[in-house]
């Protein structure tokens, strides 16, 4: 396995989640399922009211969990995306070992 | 002597949580770690506290990216939140009793898709605690008399995991609480260092109480939620951890740095390490520890 602290470093030790739109953007979504669906049909939305960059926005539209976490999602809020997408298990977007071979619920 | 007794232990939801599917080795761990709890809360009993000081790191509930504070305390006179499942599994697993509404038959904590433990929708909250006001106004104080400058919180909403530690702590309500947050996983974290000075200025301060006080750590062990490394957990950190609390060497845990914590999975150490601040270089009991598919659980406590 790689070393945890390169594989973490955007979060821990560089800590992009700081400077990124993208924790408001997600927190708001929490509260408000609406931007959910303007995600996809008002993407304007985003960049004008979040200052979104144009690769977050991709990101985001991509449900690409591994490029959102490089961008400073921050993992709590990555979680909390994914499950909003209908992805439940994000683990294996993200390459993570998961529930390797623990018993799988069903 | 105020401080009558301590304790750290996790505050995962997998302790409440077996699904269907999981076989019957994996509901063994989970039972392990049940009575884990229930040793701790024995602990408690034992201790004869009129108050639990409870460590805990928020899990956005009531900080968010608007505000995330290194150190919090709750200033009001009552805490509440929901648990993790429903209130009827909760009281047979842990016997933990719960505040019943007239007309309400749902107790979850928010509607549907939206993570229970995260949010605070609903204020008829079936798990309710008094606030030890008065300690809670004695810390506040205290602490910023000796230089730690406290944010305060009067919100009062506790997350379904920090209500999970009092289901099987402090299952009839019937201690008083004092809530201390931290923050564990939102780096830059505070300095482990900083936790363990915190931790025996809390200890000064309570020791004019004229309150029993258990103090009480939730969190860790090893886990990486929502990162390229979650089901990984690094076992051999959490067994020197163990091994340092268990010789009485708590504070050669203000020798991590914050990113010594988070690349081993350990962020929610910062609570423990501000117990150990507390408690000084009393050995710990070790009670167990149990690897679950993505979270070492550690559960100690310091007779004192």
């Amino acid at each position: 396995m790689k070393d945890p602290a390169e594989i973490l470093r955007p979060f821990v030790s560089e800590a992009r989640h700081l400077a990124s739109p993208l924790n408001m953007i997600a927190s708001d979504m929490i509260r408000d399922r609406s931007l959910v669906q303007k995600l996809d049909e008002h993407p304007d939305h985003f960049t004008q009211n979040y200052g979104l960059k144009s690769e977050e926005l991709a990101a985001l539209r991509a449900r690409d969990l591994p490029q959102l976490f490089q961008l400073g999602l921050h993992p709590f809020l990555l979680v909390r995306f994914a499950g909003m997408m209908g992805i439940l298990e994000y683990w294996q977007a993200l390459g993570a070992p998961g529930r390797g071979g623990w018993p799988r619920n069903s | 002597m105020p401080l009558v007794g301590a304790a750290a232990a996790p505050h995962s939801h997998l302790q409440l949580f077996t699904r269907p599917a999981e076989d019957d080795d994996y509901k063994r761990l989970v039972q392990k770690g049940r009575d884990a709890m229930f040793v701790l809360r024995e602990q408690v009993e034992r201790s004869g506290a009129d108050t639990i000081l409870v460590i805990h790191d928020d899990h956005f509930v009531n900080f968010d990216f608007r505000c995330y504070p290194p150190f919090a305390i709750f200033v009001g006179k009552e805490a509440s939140g929901s648990g993790v499942t429903s209130p009827a599994e909760i009281q047979k697993i842990t016997g933990a009793v719960y505040r019943e509404y007239e007309g309400k038959s749902e107790y979850a904590s928010a509607p549907s898709g939206i993570p229970q433990h995260m949010a605070a929708w609903e204020k008829q909250k079936p798990y309710v605690y008094n606030v030890d006001v008065d300690l809670s106004t004695k810390l506040l104080k205290g602490l910023m008399e000796r230089g730690f400058d406290l944010p305060f919180t009067t919100d009062g909403t506790m997350d379904g995991e920090h209500v999970l530690t009092m289901n099987f702590l402090n299952p009839r309500a019937d201690k008083n609480l004092v809530l201390f947050y931290t923050n564990g996983y939102v780096p830059p974290l505070p300095w482990p260092r900083r936790c363990y000075a915190l931790g025996e200025a809390i200890r000064d301060i309570a020791e004019a109480s004229s309150q029993k006080i258990f103090v009480f750590a939730t969190g860790g062990m090893s886990h990486y939620p929502g990162t390229p490394l979650y089901g990984h957990v690094d076992e051999d950190f959490d067994a020197r951890i163990l091994d340092m609390l268990a010789k009485g060497d708590g504070a050669d845990l203000s020798k991590f740095t914050p990113d010594d914590l988070m690349n081993h999975g350990n962020g929610e150490l910062v609570n423990w390490i501000i117990a150990a601040g507390m408690i000084g270089n009393r050995p710990a009991k070790v009670v167990d520890y149990i690897r679950l598919w993505h979270i070492g659980l550690g559960y100690i406590y310091w007779e004192l």
